[in-house]
């Protein structure tokens, strides 16, 4: 009998609506038969040659001002009672964790040529400043805001000018970074600090957008195989996946060619929050597959920017 | 997930969520561009897409559309909702109607030339799943086999004939009304015993 092909109503068409997919693919079961081995071959060869097309990251200064205006607009949204609230993991009050961004923001300027560098250790991230902090606590949130959007303010003006140069070298705290990978570190502490001014108000967290991790998870993945030695000298690195979900991942092949090592797999804010020192690596949800150490080490390793 | 022994059961709803969430992960990665990932997917549902494609169509085109499934998934694999179903239904879906596109592109075919071309079953990498598969097909065909003679017939030559319901009716000597009905019905209780049947004891 011929199947009639045309004006087709049949059990595909009706089978959703119906609710019997689930029982046809079980009866497809029957039908199960090996495809030529060529065909697996052939389909991985076409997905290499139309690799995913992942959120195209932001170019560093942007992702700088994006975080600033980010952290801006919620600091308009607290009241009265939040500023003193503490910031966690932190013993400032939010208040002092503005304080805090602007002599980091003012050390950043610094290195830029844009103004004095803040007194104190530029090797102590957390301990620089102090003085300039305190006297911050004697006045407002409001002026603390201000100072701090002021020279925020400048370095994005900086990076919008002739005399940006992306590649110049900026040393931060002792990390050999470039101008762009410096402003990237940047944009990623203002990601946490937000976070963290959320929960300590009692805010919902607000995720970043897609280019934004993009860029930042970028950064810290093709950073690892160079920091890995800094957490384990005996630790040799070797070739390893790391695939991070979510919208803003994608999949990294790091530490050179050659036969796969490892594989790690989870969620990119997940992670950047690994990086940035919100989650313990021991806690991070995640898939390993292969040399479990070298994973623990290259997630220890992440964290090695943050302080 | 555990490994089938002689005499344990099997618990359908604890394996299908485990199934599913492993899929989920694993479309997750492929949406992270991870072709690893597609590989693993392909490893495991391969020999399913391409048997259904091949009930469908010749040898050669089958191997087309399985290869389609998988290369359409990588381009979207959004377009899978795991609350909807799993991904083994849904790529099986999706290879059903690639064949019957190929058919509807190049002409008529009898179901019977078709089958003609059916190979050997295949195995199936994943060992608790090709369990699951193969417990679950047994306890379908034994289910399929215990419907009534009409609704077994009207599924029969509706989903392994790939007939359409008018042509059903005209085989079975019915209206096409009630040709339908008895499709509806048989498969409506063929998954009510599946899912009511929630342990299996292993044979």
């Amino acid at each position: 009998m011929n199947r009639d092909i045309d004006g087709l109503d049949d059990l595909d068409s009706r089978a959703s609506e119906w609710g019997v997919a689930p029982v046809l693919a079980a009866l497809a079961e029957s039908d199960a038969t090996s495809p030529p081995a060529s065909i697996r071959s052939r389909l991985l060869e076409r997905v290499a040659a139309s690799p995913r097309a992942h959120a195209e990251p932001m170019p560093p200064g942007e992702l700088y001002a994006s975080r600033v205006a980010a952290l801006q607009s919620l600091l308009a949204e607290l009241d009265d009672d939040d500023w003193g609230c503490v910031a966690s993991p932190y013993e400032w009050t939010v208040h002092g964790l503005i304080a805090h961004l602007l002599v980091i923001e003012q050390y950043s300027a610094a290195l830029l040529g844009l103004g004095a560098m803040p007194l104190g250790d530029a090797g102590d991230h957390l301990a620089l400043g102090a003085d300039a902090i305190a006297a911050e606590l004697e006045g407002s949130p409001q002026a603390t805001v201000e100072h701090w959007s002021a020279v925020a303010q400048s370095i994005v003006d900086h990076v919008g000018s002739d005399r940006f140069d992306p590649d110049a070298p900026m040393s931060m705290h002792g990390w050999p970074f470039s101008v762009s990978s410096g402003l990237v570190a940047r944009a990623f502490e203002l990601w946490t600090h937000t976070d963290d001014i959320c929960r300590a108000t009692g805010r919902d967290t607000r995720s970043a957008g897609p280019r934004e991790l993009r860029t930042m998870s970028s950064f810290s993945v093709s950073s690892l195989p160079f920091l890995l030695p800094s957490v384990d000298p005996d630790l040799p690195m070797a070739p390893t996946r790391v695939v991070l979900t979510g919208s803003g991942g994608g999949t990294f092949d790091i530490g050179g060619r050659g036969e796969r090592a490892a594989l790690v797999v989870t969620d990119v804010v997940d992670y950047c929050r690994v990086v940035a020192r919100r989650i313990d690596p021991g806690e991070l949800e995640r898939t390993v597959e292969g040399d479990t150490r070298l994973v623990a080490g290259l997630l220890e390793a992440s964290r090695a920017f943050a302080v | 997930m555990c490994s089938p022994r002689r005499g344990r059961a099997l618990d359908f709803a604890a394996v299908f969520e485990t199934t599913i969430d492993w899929e989920r992960q694993l479309v997750a990665r492929v949406e992270a561009g991870d072709d690893a990932a597609l590989a693993t997917i392909y490893d495991q549902y391969g020999a399913l897409v391409h048997g259904i494609a091949l009930r469908l169509v010749g040898s050669d085109t089958a191997a087309d559309i399985c290869q389609e499934v998988f290369v359409s998934l990588w381009n979207q694999p959004d377009r899978w909702d795991p609350s909807r179903g799993s991904l083994r239904t849904f790529l099986a879906m999706i290879a059903r109607r690639r064949a019957i596109d190929h058919l509807r592109s190049s002409g008529r075919r009898t179901a019977n030339e078709q089958r003609a071309h059916r190979a050997a079953p295949a195995i199936v990498p994943n060992v608790d799943e090709a369990a699951l598969a193969l417990v679950a097909g047994d306890g379908i065909r034994a289910a399929l086999a215990g419907l009534p003679d009409p609704q077994r017939r009207a599924i029969e030559l509706a989903y392994f004939n790939g007939l359409t319901f008018r042509q059903v009716a005209e085989a079975t000597g019915s209206t096409e009304g009630t040709a339908k009905s008895r499709i509806r019905l048989g498969l409506r209780r063929l998954g009510e015993q599946l899912s009511i049947t929630e342990s299996v004891a292993w044979q």
